[in-house]
Formats: structure tokens, sequence, C-alpha cells
């Protein structure tokens, strides 16, 4: 709807501006949280720059893999700039999944090197990811790049510059809605980070929670989502897939817990 | 004051009780010097986070070049990172210059990083098109 913002002269892509703005928000937020515990707020910056390259390679990364029908022509093509611009046509998009599962393994590899203590930062990143993901929806709004399906209530996109068929017509703000349910999550989580504080049974859950309940709401809301070419399998987006797969991880790795907590307490 | 020794009231100039001789405390203002100075601080390292922090913030429009001063910002954070950490470790909270440096290096970085995605990769660009003229 709106890419760009013009500043100084220079077209700067609104989905950046947006999503550093959450990065920025969110981290902050996070490091108030450590600080509050007592811990060294410089590891927890670490920490998040870390994070931050994990989710950046793997939202790409799985967002190159959707578009897995574009590498016959990377190999193809023999000019360097006609395959830097194939790259980046490739590589240029973020998936959401793609990013919280690298960012998950970068932080875990993190904790690992920098020798923090696990179950804290577990329980103070869990709100920090839907704050950031709520905010960085907007960008996603205002970017265009997806969007939703055709609806009475909604708004309609003029100038939209990736997807011309999406003009002209009246879609379903999906991801404003998408932020919404993010913040909330985001707030829900930092009460019941607060409330772990004195209910012990809380501690390094809340991410499990968060996982639940993301995967829920994003497997019901994807069939809002009016942008196909986002990959397909089967009568499922891939993202919905990813949903199902990451509720049963949470379904199992519940029941493990409960089984061993029953078995240790006989 | 009263005396530590026998608990007795004495005058607050007192170097010794009247009463046991117990020596008193010194008192604040003889012993309070200037803070001391810890050479280990990383201050060298905070201000050169500054420095190439602001860099990133100021050169961040030049295209092309501003992938050097992106990998300088980042250099900049870790620099940073670094001189925070002495701080902490060598006054117990970290300095003023310490968080500045750090702070100006994730801006620097963060700005340099949007002015890449603008004037070199050209995600978004109206202006001067220089990839396609390469």
């Amino acid at each position: 709807m709106f890419p760009q913002v013009f500043i100084f002269g220079k077209a700067i892509s609104n989905y950046a501006l947006v999503a550093l703005i959450g990065g920025l928000t969110a981290g902050a937020v996070f490091c108030r949280l450590i600080r509050k515990r007592g811990l060294n707020d410089n590891d927890a910056i670490a920490f998040l720059l870390i994070v931050s390259l994990g989710v950046m390679l793997g939202g790409h990364l799985l967002f190159g893999l959707t578009q897995w029908q574009y590498f016959p022509e990377l190999f193809r093509q023999t000019n360097m700039i006609d395959r830097l611009y194939t790259l980046n046509a490739i590589f240029g998009g973020s998936v959401f999944y793609g990013g919280l599962f690298g960012g998950i393994a970068a932080g875990l590899a993190a904790i690992k090197i920098i020798h923090l203590p696990k179950t804290v930062y577990a329980d103070c990143i869990a709100p920090i990811i839907p704050l950031f993901h709520g905010i960085a929806r907007i960008g996603c709004f205002l970017a265009g790049c997806c969007y939703g399906v055709e609806s009475k209530i909604g708004f309609t996109a003029t100038g939209n510059p990736f997807v011309p068929a999406v003009n002209g017509v009246s879609r379903f703000p999906v991801q404003l809605l998408e932020a919404i349910c993010n913040l909330l999550l985001a707030i829900f989580l930092l009460l019941l980070l607060r409330r772990s504080a004195q209910c012990n049974s809380l501690r390094s859950e809340l991410i499990w929670i968060y996982f639940a309940v993301y995967s829920s709401v994003r497997f019901a809301d994807e069939f809002l989502r009016g942008d196909n070419i986002r990959g397909f399998i089967g009568f499922l987006s891939t993202s919905q897939w990813i949903s199902i797969l990451l509720f049963i991880v949470v379904l199992i790795r519940t029941t493990v817990k409960q089984y061993q907590r029953h078995h240790m307490a006989n | 004051m009263f005396c530590k020794n026998c608990g007795k009231e004495i005058a607050d100039e007192a170097l010794a009780c009247p009463n046991c001789g117990a020596p008193t405390q010194p008192t604040q203002t003889s012993t309070s010097a200037a803070p001391v100075r810890n050479p280990q601080d990383g201050r060298g390292l905070s201000i050169a986070a500054l420095v190439l922090g602001i860099c990133g913030v100021v050169l961040f429009w030049l295209p092309v070049f501003n992938l050097i001063v992106l990998a300088c910002a980042v250099l900049g954070i870790i620099f940073g990172l670094k001189g925070r950490k002495k701080s902490i470790d060598a006054y117990g909270k970290a300095s003023g210059l310490a968080t500045a440096g750090l702070v100006l290096g994730i801006i620097g970085a963060s700005i340099c990083g949007l002015g890449v995605l603008t004037c070199t990769v050209c995600t978004s660009c109206t202006g001067c098109g220089i990839m396609s003229r390469l």
C-alpha cells in the first residue's frame, strides 16, 4: 500500500524501517526485563544481535526454499548481474517461521557460547517475539507483499508494485489482524512472565505457550490470506503445515514433561 | 556523633573518644578523593565504537561504499559491546561513554543497513539507478 517513505529525497523501504523500529523497541524491552532480574544487559544485547542474524538468515532461506521453481534459472544464467537479480528475487523475501526457527537456533547457540542462564532467557524472550512480530506485521501491511482475500470489509490497494493483480480490489487487512493478535499475545505473555515470579510451574513454559497459541492463530488466519504465491502443499499453505507440526511438537513435549513429572513423583 | 566503642556522645570532628580513647572513623571528606580512573575500562574501544557509529549515521547514503561503512558500523557494535563489558568489569556499572559507544554503534549500523538496502541493493529506490548502469 505504502511501500516507501521519502526521507531527504531517498525512498526508504517502509517494511525495513518498521521492522527496525520493532526490533529496537523489542530489544529495549528485553534488556529491561533482563536488567530487572539482576543480569548483565551487555550479554543480553550480544544475545539479541546473534538472534537477529539467525532470524534474517532463517527467514530469507525458508522464503528461498518456497521459490524452489526458480532455482534452475539461476544455473542457466551466465551474466553475474543477472544472477544477482535472480538471487534477489529468490531470497529477497522473508517467511516468519523461517525467521523464528533461525532465531531459536541462533539463540540456543548464543546461550551455549556466552554461558547465559537458559530458563531466564527463554522466559524473557517469549513475550518479545510476538512484540517484534506484531510491529513488523504493520510493515508487512504497508509493503503489500502479502495481502488478504477479497472481502467487502477492508482496504483497496492501488499502488502495489509486487503483484499488480492485487490493486483495485477491496481486501481484508489480515496483516493488521495478525499484528493486533501478536501484540495481545505479547501483553498476555508479559503478564504471565510477571506471574511466574510467584508461580514456579510457569517457569520455562512461556516459550511453549507462545508456540501453542501462535501456531493455532496462524493456522486460522492463514485462511484469510489471499497470497497463494507464497507456497502451497496440497490444500494448505506451507505456513499452515508448519503450524500443525509446531503444535504437534508442543503436544509431544507437554506429554513427555507430564510423564517425567509423574515418574519422578512416584 | 557517638563513639563506636563505648557509645558516649562525642563531638563530630573529634579524632578520638575523650572517654575511652578509641579513634573515631575518619570523616567522609578526608578520605574522599577524585574517583580513580581504571586504565582497563575499555575507554578506547568505546570511543572507537562512537566514531564508527557516527560514520554509519553520516555516510549511509553513499551508494556501494555504504557496504564498507556498514561493515565498519557492525565493527562499532562489537567494539561497543567489548568496551561496555570492560567498563562494567572495571567500575561495576557501565560508564556513560561506554553505553553511548554501544548505542551509537547500533544506531549507525541500523541507519547504514537501511542505506544499503536503499542505495546499494536498490530494493526500493527511485533515484540514481546505479546498479543498472554497472
